[in-house]
């Protein structure tokens, strides 16, 4: 994040095409967006991830606002993406699934031997996605993941901010019911 | 209020609204049990990017560096498709269009398009210098289809002041005669000669014309109207009995200042007035346009007859009354007996 500290000249940097600068915006966001498609979309995430970044490129030029509405704005394309994938997928009628991938799913009733020092970022995500509904989950990666206040998920969601801070607490009351307790906080 | 808005029914007893924000925001001075355990899941999402994580990013982070310099013009193939779906489509629907438009102008060209629609088009067109026919100015369609003519000007008709004059006389006072109203070109241009004589009608111009045969044939050419076969048809007074035995080359009653266009190919059928005799003997192909009761002259090319276009012959067809008559002797194909 301190790359970022002067958000605007890094911004005006990559609009011009200055590789450096849009490594720099790029390096800010693509761990967690990462983790935010992975968790919803495991099998396509790294096309999803691109094609996000893509689009992202694309629309620089017409981009106007900060660092926070950056993040809001990469995350809001992200998730309208993969909205499209979805409904793509069930005009084929098709879900190919790579077998492979169920291994890295967690389990809801197997979390008393996740230790947080094994947790990665990944496996955290996955856990809450496998955990909570998915409108809960989504609310709670663009609350932590994208670090999003109330009123900017509201307006990626559409819906809100009273809807999504309800939302927030069912779901931080679910998680702690299930898996709270169970987490090795032990440092 | 809904069950969703009741923000205090589905409160836990251990997590308020403040430590909510505090746990999704990442601070660190949660020591709560259950609550220390999501600050520790939420701690490990937002961990550093690990090195598989990270892996294939500089190639990514080139193609957004290139889209951006190229305008944010995207390669992948993804988008490329629909674009050229679009382009595509975009042809499809010019040439369409354009097909369209050629169609409709060639037919208000020729004056093919229904007559309101004609109009509208000629009135729009002639404000930007477009000539196209107006219904009114269309020319009149051939009755009877011609063959090996190509010619499409709109038919004069003969000059009633001349030559013609005699025989066009003698076939309009005919079909007077018959009870018919004859408004064929020909009797149109007898009108107007009529009227431009000072004559009150067509009858008292006629009165003055000179007798049939004494007409000579001079040769002022006028190209023949368009739609004529190319043979002559031949006029002939009432009562009249012509000699047959013309030659057959010879086209029957041109009238002066008439010149058959050359490449016709006469192949039209006789058009003969009801009981009229048509004779054998005449030009195999040239058929005869006679008044009814009379003779048909077959011409003997000394202009005793007016110039008829197939396209004005306003004559009805009786296919029966051009055969020879029993009391008619046949005449060789060449006109002798």
């Amino acid at each position: 994040m301190n790359e970022l500290r002067n958000f605007a000249a890094v911004l005006a940097a990559a609009r011009r095409g200055d590789d450096a600068a849009m490594a720099v915006l790029f390096r800010s966001i693509h761990p967690r967006l990462v983790r935010f498609v992975r968790a919803q979309e495991s099998r396509w995430a790294d096309d999803l991830v691109g094609e996000i970044w893509m689009a992202v490129a694309k629309g620089l030029a017409s981009f106007t606002g900060d660092e926070a509405a950056f993040r809001s704005w990469v995350f809001s394309i992200a998730r309208r993406r993969i909205a499209d994938h979805r409904r793509k997928g069930m005009r084929r009628n098709t879900n190919p699934h790579d077998p492979a991938s169920f291994q890295a799913v967690v389990a809801p009733d197997r979390t008393d031997d996740t230790a947080l020092g094994q947790l990665s970022g990944q496996r955290a995500a996955d856990l809450i996605v496998a955990n909570l509904p998915p409108e809960h989950a989504e609310v709670i990666l663009l609350r932590v993941l994208a670090d999003l206040d109330a009123d900017e998920v509201a307006a990626i969601m559409g819906k809100s901010a009273n809807w999504v801070r309800v939302t927030q607490h069912r779901a931080l009351k679910k998680l702690a019911e299930r898996i709270g307790t169970k987490l090795d906080v032990t440092p | 209020m809904s069950r969703s808005d009741d923000t205090q029914d589905v409160l836990h007893d251990f997590i308020s609204g403040d430590d909510d924000d505090r746990l999704l925001a990442g601070h660190a001075d949660i020591q709560d049990g259950e609550l220390a355990g999501l600050a520790s899941l939420f701690a490990a999402l937002r961990e550093p990017v690990r090195v598989n994580e990270a892996a294939g990013t500089k190639v990514l982070v080139a193609q957004m560096g290139k889209v951006v310099r190229e305008g944010g013009s995207l390669t992948t193939s993804a988008r490329r498709r629909p674009r050229v779906a679009r382009l595509f489509t975009g042809k499809v629907a010019a040439v369409a269009a354009l097909s369209l438009f050629s169609a409709s102008a060639a037919a208000a060209a020729t004056g093919n398009l229904p007559d309101p629609v004609q109009r509208d088009v000629s009135r729009v067109l002639s404000r930007v210098g477009v000539n196209v026919p107006t219904p009114n100015s269309k020319p009149d369609t051939p009755s009877t289809p011609t063959t090996g003519h190509t010619e499409t000007s709109t038919p004069k008709g003969p000059d009633a002041t001349g030559a013609a004059k005699h025989g066009l006389c003698t076939a309009y006072l005919a079909d007077k005669a018959n009870g018919k109203n004859p408004n064929a070109v020909a009797f149109k241009n007898l009108a107007q000669a009529a009227k431009d004589a000072g004559k009150e009608t067509v009858e008292a111009y006629c009165a003055a014309a000179p007798e049939a045969g004494l007409v000579t044939t001079e040769n002022q050419t006028k190209p023949v109207p368009a739609g004529n076969s190319g043979s002559t048809p031949a006029a002939t007074a009432p009562g009249q009995q012509s000699p047959p035995g013309n030659s057959g080359s010879t086209p029957a009653a041109t009238a002066p200042g008439q010149q058959s266009p050359p490449g016709n190919s006469g192949s039209t059928p006789a058009v003969t007035a009801p009981g009229q005799q048509s004779i054998p003997g005449n030009s195999g192909s040239t058929p005869g346009a006679t008044a009814p009761g009379q003779v048909s002259n077959p011409g003997n090319g000394k202009g005793t007859g007016a110039t008829k276009s197939s396209a004005s012959v306003s004559v009805p067809v009786t296919p029966q009354a051009t055969r020879p008559s029993a009391s008619t002797p046949p005449t060789s194909e060449h006109g002798k007996p």
